[in-house]
Parts: C-alpha cells; structure tokens; sequence
C-alpha cells in the first residue's frame, strides 16, 4: 500500500526527503489538510451515481429505440452513407480533401500530438510540433479555401485547381507563422507554453465539433448542404 | 391429522430457534406493561443484529457492519471494490465539481456495456443470413429484448461522450500533468479503444445503417498509399463487407476488443492510485 495515502506526517518526527515529493510513493501528506475514509463517503457516492445512471439508461431505452434500418444490401447505397457519428468529423473532412489525408493522415497525426500534450514545456523547440500541426492544417485548409472559391466562381477554382493556387495561399500566410518560428524558436515561458496549449486543444475540440454537427445535421444527399429543416 | 414425531421435533426446533432471536425475543419483552410493536425502532435494531450475526451474513461479509472509522479503512484494505480506492482521501476532493462524476461514469457505462453485451450474445449469431433476423426478433419476440438492445445502443453513444467530456476535464483541470503525463498517454489510448469498439459494434446488427458506415469507414483505410487495400483486405476479410468482415468485427467486438480495453483500464486506475489524484487543490 502507499504510506503516503495512510498515514500523516508527525511533528516530532524526521522524515527523509522523499516524503517531500509530490507523487512521489513516500510522500507524507500534509497535516492540516483534512482526510475522510473512502468508505463509506466516496464508494457510497459512486454507487449512487451508477444508480442514477442505471435509472437514466432505463428510462431512455424505454422512450427511444435504437434505429434499426432494412436488411444488408450492397447493391442499394444509401445516398448519404453517413460514418458513425463520432467519425463524422473524418468523413467532413473527406469533403475537402483526399481520402488518404482526412481519413487516415490527420487523425492519425492528431492522435500522436494528443498524447505529447503533457510533455510540453518551457524552453523546447516547438518546431516538431508546429511541423506536425501545418502538415496536418495545410491539406485541409487547402480543400476548404478552395470550396470557398467553388462556390463563388466554379471554373476560376477548376481551372486553378490543378495550379495548386489555394495551397499557395496557404503557404504565403503560414510562411509568416513559420517565419517567426525560425527566428525565435524556443518557447522558454511555461506561461506561452501553457497559453499555446490550451488555445490549440480548445481550437481542435471546438473543430471537431463543429465538424460532427455539420456531418449529423447539415449533409443531405451527395454530401449537399441542407439546412435540417428542408 | 397427526404429526409425526420428526416432523413435531422439527417445528419444535424451529420454534425454538425464532425465539431465540433478538427480534423475538424484543417483541415478547414488555416495558411497563405496553407491548413492543414491530413497526418499533427496538424492533428494526433487533431484526438487524439477527441478521448480521447470522451465519449466511457472517460467511458473505467476513467483517462485521463498520462502526468506526478504523473499521472504514480496514475495509477499504480487504474489501475488493472497495480496495480500489485508498483508505483515505483528501475532503475536498469528494466535490462534484472536481471529477463530475466522468471518469467513474465511463467505468460504469463499460460494465453496464458488459453485462447487456453478454445478454445479446445469447440471441446473436454473427452470420450475414442470421443477424439481422436476430435482431428483428431481439426486438420483437424476445421479453424485454427491445429494451435490452436499447440500453445496449445508448450506453455505447454514451460511453463515447461521457470519455470524451473526461478528457475536456482532464485537460481543462491540467491532470495531466507531472506526475500524471503517462496516464494521460494511456487515456487516449483508452479514447481510440472505445471508439473501435463502438465502430465494431455498428456492423453486427446488419443493416443498411450498419453495411454503409463499415463500408464507408474501411474506404478510408484503404486510401493508404502502397498499403492501403491490403489493410483493408485484412480489416475484411475480403475484398468488400461479407460474412468474413462480420465474424472479424464480432471477434473483435465481443473478445479482443473489451479485454484490451479491461486490461488498459485497470492500468489505468493503478496510475491514478500511484500518482495521486489531482483534484481539489
Ligand atoms: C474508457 C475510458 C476511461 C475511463 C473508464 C477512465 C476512468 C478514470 C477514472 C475513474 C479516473 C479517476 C476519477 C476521475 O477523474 O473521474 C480517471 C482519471 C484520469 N483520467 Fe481517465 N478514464 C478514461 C479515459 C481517459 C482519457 C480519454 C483520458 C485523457 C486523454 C484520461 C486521462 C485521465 C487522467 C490524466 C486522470 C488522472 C486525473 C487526476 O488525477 O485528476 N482518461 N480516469
């Protein structure tokens, strides 16, 4: 068992250093914080909030049936054949660029600079980082600039299309952000640190919900936008 | 009729034995000449030492009902549920706001997945030309199988939010942080798992619903370059969805799936024991 968890730090005693760590499995709490025992006072409030839920899940499974369609048939598609909604996100992004990069680059991509999240600090070349998000961002913003130009002139964007004009675009305004990485890489403020991370994981919470929103409520047949009461 | 002589030491054995209790015994006792009522407290407190002294009671709960805090902790050290948890916590940590509930909830919604997860099982067979009859009749044939399915759709949608909106806390309350930047790691893995299980599970049904989003989903497996179509021919067992995709998607589902999760999550509680929880400074 962890000493630390059980017993608290004495007056009249000495403690080796250890027990100042924080997390650290010898650490001695401090006295004047106040501990209750777990029982009954957590485990009795987890209970109640699994019966709680229990009761919700009941009550919503007797108000509302899980959708249940025709039978399999891979000769009638569904027009839209819409992804769980939780990948939604991924098939809005399949609007604005290839497969390959919205279905399998990004995410995956996105995933691995989730779970480097905790390892940023002060004083770090964000270059890796800043690499990752505009290989990630540029394909994408480079479908959705260019959609923006389809809907105002159709053939301008086809004829520009294959001239890669809206990535250049993109290139010019991100050369600016990329610019000022290279003179001035290190990030040597946990507070910009800090500051850096929070605004880029609410931006990608905020994106990927506004995506599952659009792909649940805004996409009728061959991906069209519909507004949901049409 | 007259009673045989066993069976006459029997009853007397029995009356013997219910007027030995404390329930009993309170009942016959009188103070001042009024009789105790059972809807009495006397009476409840009476009733309960008889159970708990019991013998079926006494083998089941080895311990006797917790009275002070030292019974509590030694609980917490031999209960297993109970166990999981430290002897003690911080008060303020026990705030709703701290957790809201999110992390705890996820474990539940899984082992509520569980439990109706196993029940389906007993109606479904993971053929092209079963399952979806299965389900027509999990729907309609089955006593409360609607519900049962029902139950098992949402927890899933729900498990799916609810981590999600841990995750939102965790991040929000800055968890993650030293000493907490592996759990962290191991929570996003716990995201992706809970996802693939949910995507697994949409295919078993049958359905139009659940051929289309498979279909479309592996399309995007297969647009890797070089490699992509042969990760698709794996993830279906063939060149497009078919029975060799379904018996894939239910082995994963119900097997392998649920016990990588079962073995992350269990890692992922002894992190939480072994950092510390963050909450509530
Ligand atoms: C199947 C999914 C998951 C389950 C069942 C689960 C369960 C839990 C529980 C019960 C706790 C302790 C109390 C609480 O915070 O509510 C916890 C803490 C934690 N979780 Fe999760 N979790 C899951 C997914 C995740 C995800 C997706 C992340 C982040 C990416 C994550 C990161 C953490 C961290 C860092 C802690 C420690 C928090 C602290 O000490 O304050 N978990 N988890």
């Amino acid at each position: 068992m962890n000493p630390g968890s059980s017993g608290n730090a004495q007056k009249d005693k000495e403690y080796g250093l250890l027990g100042f760590i924080e997390g650290h499995p010898g650490n001695i709490p401090d006295t004047d914080v106040e501990r209750i025992s777990s029982y009954p006072h957590l485990v009795a409030r987890e209970f109640l909030a699994f019966g709680l839920m229990l009761a919700t899940l009941l009550v919503v499974s007797f108000l509302f049936d899980a959708p249940l369609e025709e039978l399999a048939n891979a000769s009638k598609t569904p027009n839209p054949a819409k992804a769980p909604w939780y990948f939604l996100s991924l098939q809005e992004m399949l609007h604005y660029a290839p497969p390959f990069i919205s279905g399998v680059f990004i995410p995956g991509l996105l995933v691995m600079v989730m779970c480097t999240i905790p390892y940023w600090r002060g004083r770090m070349s964000l270059m890796p980082i800043m690499f990752l998000l505009s290989a990630i961002l540029l394909p994408l913003l480079d479908g959705i600039v260019w959609a923006g130009i389809h809907a105002v002139a159709p053939g301008f964007a086809d004829a520009t299309r294959s001239l890669g004009f809206p990535t250049f675009i993109m290139l010019i305004i991100s050369a600016f952000g990329i610019g000022k990485l290279l003179l001035n890489p290190y990030f040597d403020d946990e507070a910009r640190v800090e500051v850096l991370r929070k605004r880029l994981f609410l931006v990608f919470v905020g994106i990927v919900f506004v995506l599952v929103m659009i792909g649940q409520f805004f996409r009728g047949p061959e991906w069209r936008w519909v507004w949901p009461w049409q | 009729m007259s009673e045989q002589p066993e069976e006459r030491r029997l009853i007397r054995r029995l009356r013997n034995w219910v007027r030995s209790t404390a329930a009993s015994k309170y009942l016959h006792s009188s103070d001042s000449g009024t009789k105790h009522s059972v809807f009495s407290g006397g009476f409840r407190s009476a009733l309960k030492s008889d159970i708990v002294t019991s013998l079926p009671w006494r083998s089941v709960f080895a311990r006797p009902y917790p009275q002070t805090p030292k019974d509590n902790s030694e609980i917490a050290i031999t209960s297993f549920w109970i166990h999981l948890h430290p002897a003690s916590i911080r008060k303020e940590t026990l705030k709703f706001s701290v957790t809201y509930g999110l992390g705890g909830l996820a474990c539940g919604l899984f082992m509520v997945l569980a439990a109706t997860g196993i029940m389906e099982m007993f109606y479904y067979v993971p053929a092209t030309d079963h399952a979806y009859k299965d389900m027509v009749d999990l729907q309609h044939v089955v006593s409360l199988g609607k519900i049962l399915r029902n139950m098992h759709r949402w927890a899933a949608h729900a498990m799916v939010i609810i981590v999600a909106l841990h995750m939102l806390r965790v991040f929000l309350q800055k968890a993650y942080k030293a000493p907490r930047q592996l759990n962290w790691v191991i929570g996003v893995i716990l995201l992706c798992l809970t996802m693939m299980l949910s995507f697994t599970g949409y295919l078993l049904p049958w359905d139009q619903l659940a051929f289309w989003a498979i279909t479309v989903g592996t399309n995007m497996a297969g647009s890797i370059p070089l490699i992509g179509p042969k990760v698709r021919y794996v993830l279906l067992g063939g060149p497009n969805v078919d029975q060799a995709t379904l018996i894939r998607f239910f082995v994963l589902h119900v097997v392998v799936l649920p016990m990588v999760i079962s073995l992350f999550m269990v890692f992922h509680f002894w992190r939480v024991r072994k950092d510390g929880f963050s909450g509530g400074k």
